[in-house]
């Protein structure tokens, strides 16, 4: 098995735990159960063979859903507020500030603008099950606290204007996708299962659709040209592939990561530009050794797709197989394989990326350099965590550091 | 209620639900779902128990009721008519590690029901493959790209958007 395999699966023992409460299996009962069914089991066997016919289970009723509705759209998000300049040439030099959180500090980033004003995140979780989030805006230092109806609530985009955009749970297996405007919460126009992932600053918004809501693993891409508008299914490659859309560029082009329906198929980057007639599927770049098995998009700014390309290797290094960043320049279609190595993250508006880099720190790839960022003053334990955002000209990034039970929302500032 | 020639069955059941219930909830994630999982594969268990002298391995035997009864559930889609058909539950304790055990256990409940069952007997319960393709009723072969496919699935989960790179550390 691959070491990042190993990765995950160590991970997933996190889960070997037994549910919490008390069990209600009810083994008297269970017995009941089992002798009325040998009974029915033996009458029924007498009344087919008597009859000849076959029993038809009937379809259960399709279970009410909660349809409200979006409210009716208030006026157009406010232009946003004046930036401060920046100030000469990129230097890489960064500081790292923990985002107030009223109450619990505990709270990640999840996203943000091209120009790191705004900020989303969310809570740790509360509640029973524990999959309740608060969600948090920040605007520079100002946070806004918002309660999105569902559970698994979480924040993935937001434009300059501060409109952003998210998904939860709703009550029954489907998802609910959500727009929110000066703090009010917005339904998307329905789609039956379905989640929104990015907004640019016309206010289109991406997403996807479930195909069957209790198979939330098959999805469509959809667009919402707004938060008033119904989604449209974005054209497919071919007629069995499934995925998502994760960004929408500020001139209109979609990224969606996609396969193609086939589970031995990889991941694969899929674009439609505006006005073009098919989507395109990005080739797999090339990276030390020969070309990619797997590309997975992380974001899509400035006409620069960014990701991760994996290569498998029959001998796998101690370090795992190397995760190249790679960014694609949607203006000629080459793409570029970065140095060093990049575990998720996100890319900006010049096609740099930032997530965790070698040695497992957070970090900063630029085309020419690679910097590392700190942690704030006073951060004990460990560096694990994610970076969420990164704006356009580099100089603001937002993520999350963990460490023990900590989980903090953490703005890097960079000059 | 059960009689004296049940009590072999109860004594049975009884010392076999913790694991069966941490199996239940590892497969559904949901404390609700996974004890109707456990209830049923008790119910099926006791219209066999007057033959179950055949069968070999026992806890093997159960383990695969519940783990068919389950995949079967996800095909039917009789889970959607419960009320507890809702997103994927975590263990209320303040421990480490809330919000990763959340977002694991939602991004185990995005991996197609086959490849997260094969994901949960292999690494939750540390069945090996041959044991894991008769719980099923597979070939071997069968297992190990379900598994493969399980764990790049995880993997695009994990590292899309959600959380990142907690990686190199326990390399």
């Amino acid at each position: 098995m691959r070491t990042d395999d190993e990765h995950v699966a160590n991970r997933l023992r996190w889960l070997d735990d037994e549910p919490a409460g008390p069990p209600r299996i009810d083994l008297p009962g269970a017995i009941r159960e089992a002798r009325r069914r040998r009974r029915n089991r033996r009458v029924a066997a007498a009344g087919l063979a008597a009859l000849g016919v076959l029993a038809v289970a009937a379809l259960p009723a399709a279970l009410g859903e909660d349809r409200r509705a979006a409210p009716a759209p208030a006026a157009s998000p406010s232009p946003s507020l004046p930036l401060p300049e920046p100030t000469g040439p990129w230097q890489g030099v960064c500081t790292a500030t923990l985002l107030p959180v009223p109450g619990d500090p505990r709270a990640a980033v999840t996203g943000g603008d091209p120009d790191g004003r705004w900020l989303v995140g969310r809570r740790a979780p509360q509640g029973q099950g524990r999959t309740d989030f608060g969600l948090l805006i920040w605007e520079g230092d100002q946070v806004r606290e918002v309660e999105m109806p569902g559970s698994m609530q979480k924040l993935t985009d937001v434009n300059r204007a501060g409109l952003a955009v998210g998904s939860s749970w709703g009550a029954g297996r489907e998802q609910r996708a959500w727009a929110v405007r000066d703090g009010e919460v917005i339904g998307l126009p329905v789609v039956t299962s379905g989640g929104a992932t990015a907004v640019n600053d016309a206010g289109r918004i991406v997403g996807y659709r479930n195909l069957v809501p209790e198979k939330p693993w098959i999805q469509r891409p959809v667009v919402w040209d707004s938060y008033r508008s119904r989604p449209v299914d974005l054209p497919l490659p071919g007629p069995k592939w499934e995925g998502t859309a994760i960004d929408i560029d500020e001139d209109g082009t979609i990224l969606a990561t996609m396969t193609d329906g086939h589970p031995d198929k990889p991941t694969r980057a899929v674009v439609w530009r505006p006005g073009a007639a098919r989507p395109e599927v990005l080739p797999l770049p090339r990276v030390p050794g020969g070309k990619a098995d797997r590309f997975m998009p992380l974001s899509l700014a400035g006409g620069w797709v960014t990701g991760t390309a994996e290569r498998d290797t029959e001998v796998v290094p101690r370090s795992g197989i190397p995760s190249y960043p790679v960014r694609i320049n949607l203006r000629t279609g080459q793409a570029e394989v970065l140095k060093g190595v990049l575990w998720a993250g996100t890319g900006n508006g010049q096609g740099w990326l930032a997530g965790w880099v070698s040695d497992d720190v957070p970090g900063v790839i630029t085309d020419t350099r690679s910097v590392r960022l700190p942690v704030p003053d006073g951060w004990r334990g460990e560096r694990q965590g994610e970076v969420t955002s990164f704006s356009d000209d580099g100089r603001v990034l937002g993520g999350k550091l963990e460490s023990d039970d900590q989980v903090r929302p953490v703005r890097w500032t960079c000059r | 209620m059960p009689d004296a020639s049940d009590q072999e069955y109860v004594d049975y059941v009884t010392a076999r639900l913790p694991a069966l219930r941490r199996l239940a909830y590892g497969l559904c994630g949901d404390r609700d779902q996974a004890d109707d999982l456990v209830q049923e594969t008790a119910t099926r268990l006791y219209l066999r128990w007057a033959r179950i002298g055949e069968v070999e391995q026992l806890d093997a035997y159960v383990r695969t009721v519940l783990v068919r009864h389950f995949l079967d559930t996800r095909r039917r889609g009789w889970w959607r008519v419960h009320l507890f058909g809702g997103p994927p539950d975590v263990r209320s304790t303040e421990d480490r590690g809330v919000e990763e055990r959340t977002v694991l256990r939602d991004a185990l409940a995005q991996v197609p029901p086959r490849q997260r069952t094969v994901l949960v007997l292999r690494f939750l319960h540390d069945l090996p493959v041959e044991e894991v393709a008769r719980t099923l009723g597979c070939s071997p072969g069968t297992v190990k790209s379900q598994t493969s496919h399980g764990l790049a699935a995880m993997r695009r989960l994990l590292g899309d958007r959600e959380l990142a790179g907690r990686t190199g550390k326990e390399r």
